[in-house]
C-alpha cells in the first residue's frame, strides 16, 4: 500500500515549472492573435473609409419620398383598420357597394335591378299579355322539339348523301 | 409616453396600438418607417414609381398582419424590410442608372453644383460596382452600408447567421474596392 504524503514544495515547483513553460508560447499566441485582430480591423477599417465616401454619396441622393404616397398608405390603413373592425354584416354591405361601383355605379345598378325584377316576374307568373307580346313576334313559345324525328331536315340531306 | 424606449419598441407599441383602434399610430409608423423602406426599394429598383407601388404594397402587408402581431415578433421595421426586399425581388428588373442620378439631382439643395456633379459620378460608380456583386453580397452591403442596419437584423432579414452577413458584406466589399479604384483617380479621390 503506497503512503500518501502531503506533496512538498518542491514537487508542486515542478508543476509550476511546467506552467511556466507554457507561459510564453500561449502569450505569443495570444500576442499574434491581438496583432492578427488589429491588422484586420484596422484594414476593415481603411477599406470602409475607401468605400465610405462611395456609400454617403449614394445616401445623400436618395429622392424626397412623395406626399401623395403617404396618403395611400394611410387610406390602406383606413381600409383594414375597417375590415379589422368590421361586422360580417357590414362587410357585405361593403362588399356589395364595391360590385355595384363596378357594375356602373347607381344607374346601372338600378336598370340591372330593374330587369332582373322583370325576368323574375315573367318567368314565374307567366301573365297574360305575355301571350299577346309573343304573337306580335309571331314566336310559338309552345313549339315542341322532336328529338326523334328529323332535325332541321338534316336526315333527309343525310339520306341523300 | 416613449420615454426610455428603444427606436423599435416604440414601433412595436404603435403596432400594437393600431391592432387596438389607434388610427393615429398608422400615420406615426409611416412617419417613422416609410422614408426608409422606401429609399431601399428605390435603390434597388432604380424607378421612383415601382420604389412607390413596393413601398405601399409593404405596408399594406402590415396593417393586413397587425392584428397577429405579437409582442415577441420580429422588429417591426426588420419585417417591412423583409417583405420590401421580397417583393423587389419579386419585381426586380435592371434599374436605369439615368432614371437614378437625375431623379436624385434636386434633393440636397445645400451642396454646391461641383458637389452634386461629384456625388453623381460616385452613385454611378458605387451603382455599376454593385451591380457586379452576386444579389447576396450586394443586398448585404446595401443593408449594412446604405440602409445602416445592423449584422443581426440584416440575419434576421436575409434568413442567414450573423456570421455569413459578415462574410457576405466583407467579400462584397472587397470587390467594390478592386473595381471601385479604378474611379479613385477620376473622382479626385485620394484617401489611401
Amino acid at each position: 500500500m503506497v503512503k500518501k504524503t502531503n506533496p512538498s514544495s518542491d514537487d508542486i515547483s515542478v508543476f509550476f515549472d511546467a506552467a511556466k513553460g507554457t507561459m510564453p508560447k500561449d502569450h505569443q499566441d495570444l500576442k499574434n492573435n491581438i496583432l492578427r485582430d488589429a491588422e484586420k480591423t484596422n484594414s476593415e477599417l481603411n477599406t470602409l473609409d475607401e468605400l465610405s465616401v462611395f456609400f454617403e454619396a449614394s445616401k445623400v441622393g436618395v429622392p424626397k419620398v412623395n406626399r401623395d404616397l403617404e396618403t395611400r398608405i394611410l387610406r390602406d390603413a383606413d381600409r383594414a383598420h375597417g375590415v379589422m373592425n368590421a361586422s360580417p354584416v357590414r362587410l357585405w354591405i361593403d362588399q356589395s357597394l364595391v360590385f355595384l361601383k363596378e357594375l356602373g355605379g347607381f344607374p346601372s345598378a338600378v336598370g340591372f335591378t330593374a330587369s332582373l325584377a322583370a325576368g323574375v316576374c315573367i318567368g314565374f307568373y307567366s301573365p297574360d299579355w305575355s301571350d299577346s307580346i309573343t304573337s306580335f313576334f309571331l314566336i310559338d313559345a309552345f313549339d315542341e322539339v322532336s328529338f326523334t324525328g328529323s332535325f332541321l331536315g338534316l336526315n333527309e340531306i343525310f339520306e341523300d348523301i | 409616453m416613449f420615454n426610455g424606449s428603444t427606436e423599435k419598441e416604440i414601433d412595436c407599441v404603435l403596432i400594437l396600438a393600431f391592432a387596438n383602434g389607434d388610427r393615429k399610430a398608422a400615420q406615426q409608423l409611416t412617419e417613422r418607417l416609410m422614408p426608409k423602406i422606401h429609399a431601399h426599394a428605390y435603390y434597388r429598383l432604380g424607378n421612383i414609381a415601382d420604389a412607390e407601388d413596393v413601398t405601399q404594397e409593404a405596408f399594406l402587408r402590415l396593417w393586413q398582419f397587425a392584428p397577429r402581431w405579437e409582442q415577441g415578433n420580429a422588429h417591426v421595421s426588420t419585417w417591412l424590410y423583409r417583405v420590401v426586399s421580397n417583393l423587389c425581388k419579386d419585381r426586380y428588373r435592371r434599374p436605369k442608372l439615368e432614371d437614378l442620378i437625375v431623379a436624385k439631382e434636386p434633393t440636397d439643395e445645400t451642396q454646391s453644383p461641383a458637389d452634386k456633379i461629384d456625388d453623381h459620378y460616385r452613385q454611378k460608380a458605387l451603382y455599376d460596382a454593385m451591380s457586379l456583386l452576386p444579389e447576396n453580397q450586394r443586398l448585404a452591403v446595401q443593408f449594412r452600408h446604405i440602409d445602416e442596419l445592423t449584422n443581426p437584423e440584416i440575419a434576421e432579414i436575409m434568413g442567414l447567421s450573423v456570421e455569413a452577413v459578415e462574410s457576405l458584406t466583407a467579400r462584397g466589399k472587397r470587390k467594390l474596392i478592386e473595381v471601385l479604384a479604378s474611379y479613385k483617380t477620376e473622382l479626385g479621390y485620394t484617401h489611401g
